[in-house]
């Protein structure tokens, strides 16, 4: 049987805060191991909300002790913020462990995750997380969207051609200057002669 | 671009005039059912696009309590230069009208349309129905409509979901790229077909010159002529012939076969001239000769005769009348005598009817037999002078037989002298037509001329002059013979240089057609190429949409195992198809067909990211804001939790709007996405609705300045 790769907790816990850091949260340095019960965990904060991530060795300690970390979270927010403050709703608990979730609880898992009785919850297993990008793939509802703009409509849209159309036999060259004649307004079929002749090589 | 402010006026359940404040990131608006959320949503696509195609009938925009019987709608948008763009549609029932005010330019119909195209969405302008284009791309991408939340995905057929995507992601461009291609390659073949056409013009005079030269090739082979010294001595010979005083050109000029033509054609007319004068002078001479026998008669002796014969016949016509006046006279006594001898032989048949014994008159005797005899000689007589001439009568007829004598005389002498007169006449005519020719010969007449030996030199100078002209004409054309050879001779030279040039040409012509042959070709296989490439470019785009479908999907993560979701395309019969799918990868399953697996709350939260995806993949939007019109309805709390969560961050790349019908949900949107530092968060609360329109209360959440709470 193959041996699958699994992250360590402190993989899991670095890459967490590399993560959240890299995305505008602000890691919350305060000594709650007591509080906590355990020492895999992180705070962080931005300007919407209050994040903890908990790493738990395995999904037994995970469903376990997640309640426990969420009063903590809870207790910790109450701490910081009122009764009428907006932020005072803003807890998000990450639940990870690089264990995966055994056979009979997966259930379980499903109830943690739609358990939004008191802080939104973001659960994570070894069975989601098998690579690092995949920790980036759980705080996803906490990051900021990275949005890659396919184009601005027209221009960009033609720039891609010359690499299309050269996977169909097309020389590159040939079809940039037929785009740059036309997004020019100048004699598109002269401006490609005129390059073809120059590079007949090239182009024949 | 975004969205500033609306008005709105007798616009569905709008039937009063109101105004929004929209000029904030976030703009929530809540509000129960039926109490003009979405008819401020559809406010906004209305006024950019005309048309709510979820409505259908035009006039179904139209308040029914609108106290104007109009609709209008205007909103205000600011662009990222801070310019002020507005936008202002009105419909009276059956017509639009359209006017924009694009900071500080006031601009109407027909304009109008054309330049809100160009400023919002230039793509609908490379599109066959512009309004139909940008209606798609804002309710694609803008404004998630309430109804129609899942159509992408459930309603729409693959084929419809690539078309719209296309738009979105600026295909058309392609396309019109491929269009001025193939209207660009039609031109230049029309341009090639010019050139085949010169072409064949240049090989045609190619062949016509070859043909030329292989002539003139065939007749030279006589040794090269010089006309040099024969051509001035041809020259003072045509001058002395006559022909008009001509500037001698040189034998090697390009004028001279011209000007030697000329003159051969004067010659010939001079010779036929003088032709013409030989000819005049031989008729003349040759009637003179005729004339010289002939005798002219003498018109006095003739007139003469004539005046005597009618005096004669004067003096008979007068004698004759006397003559007759005589017997006239004659005849008178005669009938008197006659008249005389009738009675009395009346009388004396009466009386020897009535010859008695006795007279009856008197009674006396007599003598009977002397008296009959009396009375029968008086019968007799009578007969007798019936029958007797009278001498004057004789005498007349005798001088009418010579006046008739004389009257035949008379009238021989008559048409003797009208023949001698009409032989002096014609004589008199030919003299002055003799002269007239002679004049016409230019032969002057001294007393005494000889005039046949005149003319006679005349005919035989004219002749000679016209010998001499046929030969100066032959040798003309000698002349000019040589000259065409030599002429020949200079064009076979020149010949060979043209076609050497055309040569050239033809190559360099064969040659371009060749190489303007390969670039059509190469056109064509790029216009090929562009054909496919709209499938490959929203193939591509698909993959940059996909990976933040996929962002977002995660981020509100839906369903615990279909977790992963991707845009399927494919290109059938050269058109592109689209679909979405969810797959389970830890175990491998998925599905074209989400609604099959997804619950609705599921759907609804697949149909967001969906069109969140498009709104925030494509920059190039009509206007930069996302409009979700109560997209809540049905979601389970951790969808609805997620797509808040995804909402607040949304609002950081879009202006947002948002509405629900629960203000549950309402109070958690104004949480979650409450203002912080320098946002804005307008909250905008139908409380009610009546027939002038909504009850509205908007407010403005204060921003949180400073939004961290645990010490740093």
């Amino acid at each position: 049987m193959e041996k699958e790769f699994t992250l360590t907790v402190t993989e899991l816990l670095a890459n967490a805060t590399k993560t959240l850091e890299t995305h505008g949260y602000r890691r919350v340095n305060l000594d709650i191991t007591e509080n906590w019960q355990t020492s895999n965990v992180r705070l962080f904060e931005d300007d919407y909300g209050i994040v903890a991530v908990v790493v738990y060795d395995t999904w037994g300690d995970l469903s376990s002790n997640w309640a426990d970390a969420q009063a903590s979270l809870v207790e910790l927010v109450s701490k910081y913020t009122t009764r009428y403050d907006p932020k005072s709703w803003e807890g998000y608990l990450v639940l990870l462990t690089p264990s995966p979730v055994a056979r009979q609880d997966g259930l379980k898992l499903t109830e943690i995750r739609y358990d939004i009785s008191r802080v939104r919850k973001l659960v994570a297993t070894g069975d989601d997380i098998k690579a690092l990008d995949d920790v980036r793939q759980v705080l996803l509802p906490l990051l900021p969207l990275q949005v890659e703009t396919i184009n601005e409509v027209g221009e960009s849209v033609l720039n891609m051609l010359p690499k299309l159309l050269s996977n169909r036999g097309l020389p590159t060259k040939a079809v940039e200057t037929v785009i740059n004649a036309f997004l020019e307004q100048k004699p598109i079929v002269e401006n490609l002669h005129k390059y073809r002749m120059e590079n007949e090589d090239k182009v024949d | 671009m975004k969205i500033k402010s609306i008005e709105l006026t007798g616009f569905r359940g709008f039937a009063q005039y109101q105004f929004f404040d929209l000029d904030a990131d976030a703009v929530i608006v809540v509000g129960a059912n039926g109490r003009g959320k979405t008819s401020l949503f559809d406010g906004i696509l209305w006024a950019l696009t005309g048309k709510i195609p979820r409505i259908g009938k035009e006039d179904a925009i139209l308040s029914k309590y609108s106290e104007s019987g109009e609709a209008h709608v205007s909103i205000t948008m600011r662009a990222p230069n801070n310019e002020l763009y507005t936008v202002s549609r009105s419909f009276d029932g059956e017509n639009q009208q359209l006017r924009l005010d694009f900071n500080g330019e006031v601009i109407n119909e027909p304009v109008a349309t054309i330049k809100l195209f160009q400023t919002i969405w230039p793509e609908a302008l490379l599109t066959k129905n512009g309004t139909l284009s940008l209606t798609t791309a804002i309710t694609r991408s803008v404004y998630l409509q309430q109804d129609l939340v899942r159509q992408f995905i459930e309603a729409d057929t693959d084929k419809e979901r690539f078309e719209s995507v296309s738009e979105l992601v600026g295909v058309g461009r392609v396309n019109e790229l491929q269009l001025a291609l193939e209207r660009a390659r039609n031109a230049w073949s029309r341009s090639t077909t010019s050139v085949q056409n010169n072409l064949e013009q240049a090989r045609s005079r190619l062949y016509r010159l070859q043909d030329q030269l292989n002539k003139l090739a065939s007749s030279m082979g006589e040794s090269e002529v010089n006309v040099g010294l024969i051509w001035a001595e041809w020259w003072r010979g045509s001058l002395d012939l006559g022909i008009g005083a001509e500037q001698v050109p040189s034998p090697s000029s390009s004028e001279a076969p011209f000007k030697i033509n000329e003159v051969i054609k004067q010659l010939e007319a001079i010779r036929r001239s003088t032709e013409r004068r030989r000819d005049i002078a031989e008729d003349l001479l040759s009637e003179i000769k005729d004339r010289l026998s002939m005798v002219i008669p003498d018109e006095k002796a003739f007139q003469e005769a004539f005046d005597k014969a009618d005096k004669e016949l004067s003096a008979v016509r007068q004698e004759l009348a006397e003559a007759e006046s005589q017997a006239a006279e004659e005849r008178q006594r005669q009938v008197e005598l006659r008249e005389s001898h009738e009675e009395l032989r009346t009388i004396a048949e009466l009386a020897l009817r009535h010859l008695g014994p006795e007279c009856p008159v008197c009674g006396q005797e007599y003598d009977r037999d002397s008296t009959r005899q009396r009375l029968e000689k008086l019968t007799g007589t009578a007969a007798e002078d019936k029958t007797k001439q009278l001498p004057g009568h004789q005498r007349v007829m005798a001088l009418a037989s010579v006046m008739k004598d004389c009257e035949k005389a008379r009238s021989d002498a008559d048409v003797e002298l009208q023949k001698v007169k009409d032989i002096a006449k014609e004589n008199r005519r030919w003299l002055e037509t003799r002269d007239r020719r002679l004049r016409e010969l230019e032969v002057e007449l001294e007393p005494n001329t000889n005039i046949t030996k005149v003319l006679s030199d005349l005919v035989q100078s004219l002749a000679k002059k016209t010998t001499d002209i046929s030969l100066q004409q032959e040798k003309g054309e000698e002349i000019a013979l040589m000259l065409a050879r030599a002429s020949e001779i200079a064009r076979r030279v020149e010949i060979d240089n043209e076609i050497k040039t055309v040569e050239d040409d033809v190559n360099n012509l064969e040659k371009k057609l060749k190489e303007r042959h390969l670039t059509s070709n190469l056109v064509t296989r790029i216009i090929d190429g562009l054909r496919d490439a709209s499938y490959f470019v929203v193939d591509e785009q698909l993959g940059h949409i996909g990976a933040l479908l996929q962002w977002i999907y995660s981020t509100i993560d839906p369903h615990p195992s279909f977790r992963t979701v991707r845009f399927l395309s494919d290109f059938y019969r050269g058109r592109g198809l689209l679909d979405t799918e969810i797959k389970d990868s830890s175990r491998n399953i998925f599905s074209n067909s989400p609604q099959a697996i997804l619950s609705s709350s599921q759907m609804n939260a697949l149909a967001v990211s969906v069109f969140l995806a498009f709104n925030l993949s494509v920059k190039s939007l009509p206007i930069q804001a996302a409009m979700l019109d109560d997209p809540l309805q049905s979601l389970d709390d951790v969808n609805l939790l997620g797509i808040i969560d995804l909402l607040r961050r949304v609002r950081e790349k879009r202006q947002l709007f948002v509405s629900t019908h629960d203000s549950r949900f309402g109070q958690l949107l104004e949480r979650k996405l409450r203002p912080v530092r320098d946002q804005r968060t307008v909250i905008i609360e139908f409380t009610g609705w009546d027939q002038e329109g909504p009850s509205v209360d908007t407010k403005e959440r204060e921003p949180d300045r400073e939004p961290m709470r645990i010490p740093a």
